[in-house]
């Protein structure tokens, strides 16, 4: 090679050498300014979705009580006060009057504004509630919804996004004084504070002071780990001058607000002022006093230690001294500074109790997942409105908590060496048949335990609670004619061996007690099984199997052992099949969610009932009305002896040994589906009445106060005529009065 | 015949000939405000009759989901509101979703005890649920019915006109 080639030669390997680097450098800024303008522009922030229960409805008649009232105003965040009239976000409850600072909210009716309400009481009933000024009536006030819990992804950020323009200037101001005082003025990095910094690690032989600017820390929260290493310090320069370069102060400033991390909920981190007013002080930010103001500015430099729920002490310390930096600045008068330091530091802890619903949470998301992503719920900041009512879902996991404790203890009583790491586990399903909006659903005994969704994924046999279905068919006309059978037509309930395809099947009755004949009323109510199948062969099992896949059965076969449970179903798609009896014999489906709304406040998603025709009205009115006597006289009498009153009916449900303890049990606006039992089908020997009954009645004892007292509707078209009980014809004897089919009325004793 | 007796008699059916049965307002025309007052006894009624009023004015807009929403709150307060009924049958009508529709009309007709004009104009909707679904027989049953329940209703008279194939 020449001279000349050599020099080209060279020539190229130094070009190498330094644009190799510098192209480096120039892909590495490219790449930090894309990161910090698609974080800037857009979706900034990753906001968990939130999950919202069912708003109570007030109205003068209601009898929701008022320490129920008072209570779910606590958990919203209202503070009670003796001062009136009461401020926004604020209650006073004296015996028979709470006054009410209702809070703005938006919820799927729209935006409501901020209005102080009264609600007068008299005899554990609402009389009257009026406006808080000028006492006018108002005869439906709804609260706002309690959030449920929050879908997170694995950063699990808690954040309410605040505008600049909503910020208190006090606040702003210290922050402004307290992290970076020339914040309006540098263009990004301080130079003499990094230098610092630099000299004091240098010094030190590792990195160990910050020196950032606001810019610098919001970058630093963005998106880079916490490890402190010169790699990172230099990324953090670069994204700091792009972001300096290409927005405003202000635009920086409120991103910063509403990123800076102060403080910790378990896994769950706090993210901006906004979550934090809410977390320290249950109060929006807007709401916040001077003093809270300084508190929250003093956490940014270490929450852990400035944190309230820490050390009041410190806490204090920190806030007097952000107050007199302010002071000493003449952002605030001494009058503000010398009240702001007598403020109290009461931390109320965070609005919403997290968590209150596990299991409907779980059901809820696997809703949701059909229609939105993992990165649209953990990210995207979605409302989802359902309509779980807090009160009745309280009531429920009470309930099962307790009751599956006591059933234990008995089930291991009566069988020895059951392995004690096996728990007896339970679910509990509530809705409202007419819309089947769901109103409490719990799916196990312990979430942390099990995250398990028995509600929904344990699939069991139901057992004799399928036996209403066999009445139903039986009771419905066939073509426009006449029905198999009535509520008194009289069955054959002996011990019998049924043939079926060249094979043999003897069903036998609980504890092998045979009536002889039974009329269908007390076929029902007993619960035998004899007497069933002899119904479902006069009605003729096709048309039974056909009412049961109306119903939403599944896989159910054309086998005599059908109409006494032996298919499978799920403690809600059981409550499913039920609401014909409650809805005019109308199935509506289950609805956990009913709406999705955007940040923006546009709907995404609606969900609105369906209903299916799968009884004439008339024959869903005569079947509740048998299931009443399981009530009154039958397999739940426990219920009436345990001083459950008003309309009520159900079925209660056994499996072999007791391998499922099934109760639906209903007044005429909530259906329940209870089941209990062990998960891998070990025998309990528990009954539906000895077992899943016994938490129904818990749970009704619980929620009763919350639930409306009416009684079932009976259609026009229904006849009653008083009968003898036992022989189902009209005579002399023991009486009841019976319903009926127009001119399908027994005739007369012979 | 008499002159005097001939002009009588052209009178007659000259009044009787052009002045038809005169078809009542559809129900729902009437100010819900009456229907509360009427049935303000009942607490949870009236307030479940408010909501239902609430959703009138939703679905006079358009905002059918918005109207679902209030007449199942209003279900849940009062679940044997009839107008609750009536008017889901409606938001369904008008969604098109009409076997739902038809199936509540029907509820809603057993609900309303003694509301005759009301209980017929729920199963004349019924009827034109089935008339638009293409279940003519079902159709005419329902306007049928309507017009045994209130032989004056308007919606169950121009229905079963239509489909005897000509209008009055």
């Amino acid at each position: 090679m020449g001279k000349r080639g050599k020099d080209r030669l060279r020539a190229w390997i130094i070009l190498l050498l330094l644009g190799g680097p510098i192209l480096a450098v120039f892909a590495y800024a490219l790449d930090s300014a894309y990161e910090v303008t698609s974080r800037m522009t857009g979706r900034t922030w990753e906001l968990p979705s939130r999950l919202y229960s069912a708003a109570p409805v007030l109205y003068p008649g209601s009898t929701y009580p008022e320490e129920s009232l008072c209570a779910y105003l606590r958990r919203l965040g209202y503070q009670p006060t003796r001062r009136r009239p009461v401020e926004t976000g604020l209650f006073s409850a004296v015996p028979g009057e709470v006054e009410i600072g209702l809070r703005a909210f938006r919820d799927l009716s729209g935006d409501r504004a901020a209005e102080r309400i009264v609600v007068r009481y008299s005899d554990k009933q609402i009389t009257r509630i009026e406006k808080g000024d000028g006492g006018e009536e108002l005869f439906t006030v709804g609260l706002e919804p309690e959030p449920l819990g929050e879908f997170f992804n694995s950063k699990r950020q808690e954040r309410t996004l605040v505008r600049l323009s909503e910020v208190p200037q006090p606040l702003r101001d210290g922050v402004i004084l307290m992290e970076d005082r020339f914040f309006y003025q540098h263009h990004g990095l301080s130079l003499r504070g990094t230098l610092r910094a630099l000299w004091t690690d240098f010094r030190g032989m590792r990195v160990v002071q910050g020196g950032s600017t606001l810019t610098q820390q919001l970058m630093k929260n963005f998106f880079l780990k916490p490890d402190r290493t010169l790699s990172r310090k230099v990324r953090e320069a670069i994204m700091t001058l792009v972001a300096e370069t290409l927005y405003s102060k202000d635009q920086i400033f409120e991103a910063y607000v509403n990123e800076i991390y102060l403080g910790q909920q378990g896994p769950a981190s706090i993210h901006g002022f906004g979550e934090a007013s809410k977390f320290y002080f249950g109060k929006p930010l807007a709401l916040t006093t001077l003093g809270e103001q300084a508190l929250l500015v003093g956490l940014i430099s270490s929450p852990g230690q400035f944190s309230p729920y820490n050390s009041i002490e410190r806490a204090r310390a920190r806030r007097d001294l952000v107050l007199k930096l302010l002071l000493a600045q003449e952002k605030i008068t001494n009058e503000a500074f010398a009240s702001a330091l007598r403020e109290r530091i009461e931390p109320r802890g965070k609005l919403g109790t997290p968590d209150r619903a596990p299991y409907f949470i779980d059901f809820a998301r696997r809703e949701l997942s059909e229609r939105f992503s993992t990165d649209q719920l953990t990210q995207d900041g979605l409302r989802v409105f359902t309509n779980l009512d807090v009160d009745l879902q309280e009531a429920a996991a009470i309930s099962v908590t307790e009751m599956t404790k006591h059933l234990e203890a008995r089930v291991r009583k009566l069988m020895k060496g059951i392995d004690p790491s096996k728990h007896l586990q339970a679910a509990l399903v509530a809705l409202q048949p007419q819309t089947g909006v769901i109103k409490a659903f719990v799916g196990g005994r312990d979430y942390a335990d099990s995250q398990f969704n028995r509600a929904i994924l344990a699939v069991r046999q139901p057992g004799s609670a399928v036996k209403p279905f066999v009445v139903a068919a039986a009771l419905s006309p066939k073509d426009g004619g006449t029905p198999a059978a009535t509520a008194a037509t009289l069955l054959d309930d002996r011990l019998t061996t049924f043939a079926f395809s060249g094979r043999e099947w003897s069903p036998r009755n609980y504890e092998g007690q045979y009536l002889g004949e039974a009329t269908v009323r007390t076929a029902l109510e007993k619960s035998l099984n004899t007497a069933t199948v002899n119904l479902a062969i006069r009605t003729g099992l096709p048309s039974v199997v056909e009412l049961m896949r109306k119903a939403g059965f599944e896989n159910v076969s054309e086998l005599p052992s059908a109409v006494l449970g032996t298919i499978e179903v799920t403690p809600l798609s059981l409550a499913r099949a039920y609401t014909p009896f409650l809805n005019g014999g109308l199935r509506s489906e289950p609805i956990g969610i009913s709406a999705v709304v955007d940040a923006s406040g546009h709907r995404l998603d609606q969900r609105s009932g369906k209903v299916e025709r799968v009884l004439s009205e008339e024959v869903s009115f005569l079947v509740t009305n048998l299931l009443r006597g399981v009530i009154d006289r039958g397999t739940a009498a426990s219920a009436r002896k345990a001083g459950l009153d008003g309309d009520l009916a159900g079925k209660t449900g056994t499996t072999d040994e007791g391998k499922d303890s099934w109760f639906v049990g209903f007044s005429p606006s909530l259906l329940t589906v209870v089941w209990v039992g062990f998960d891998d089908g070990t025998p309990t020997h528990l009954t539906g009445a000895s077992g899943a009954l016994q938490l129904w009645i818990r749970f009704m004892q619980k929620s009763r106060r919350f639930l409306a007292t009416d009684s079932f509707h009976v259609p026009r078209a229904i006849v009653w005529k008083e009968i003898r009980r036992e022989k189902g014809c009209v005579g002399s004897g023991e009486q009841l009065r019976e319903a009926f089919l127009p001119g399908t009325e027994p005739s007369k004793c012979r | 015949m008499p002159m005097n007796r001939v002009f009588a008699l052209w009178m007659v059916f000259w009044i009787g000939g052009c002045a038809p049965i005169k078809p009542a307002p559809s129900p729902e025309s009437a100010p819900m405000s009456e229907i509360i007052a009427r049935e303000s006894s009942d607490p949870r009624r009236a307030a479940s009759l408010r909501m239902v009023d609430a959703a009138r004015t939703d679905l006079e807009a358009g905002r059918l989901e918005r109207a679902a929403e209030k007449l199942a709150r209003g279900l849940e307060v009062d679940p044997g509101n009839p107008y609750a009924y009536f008017y889901l049958g409606v938001v369904r009508f008008r969604a098109n979703r009409l076997e739902e529709a038809a199936e509540l009309f029907i509820r809603s007709a057993g609900l309303f005890a003694d509301a005759a004009d009301w209980r017929a104009e729920a199963l004349a909707y019924r009827g034109e649920s089935f008339e638009r679904s293409g279940k003519i027989p079902e159709a005419r049953g329902a306007f049928e019915e309507a017009l045994k329940a209130d032989s004056v209703n308007q919606r169950a008279r121009e229905g079963a006109s239509r489909l005897a194939g000509k209008m009055w």
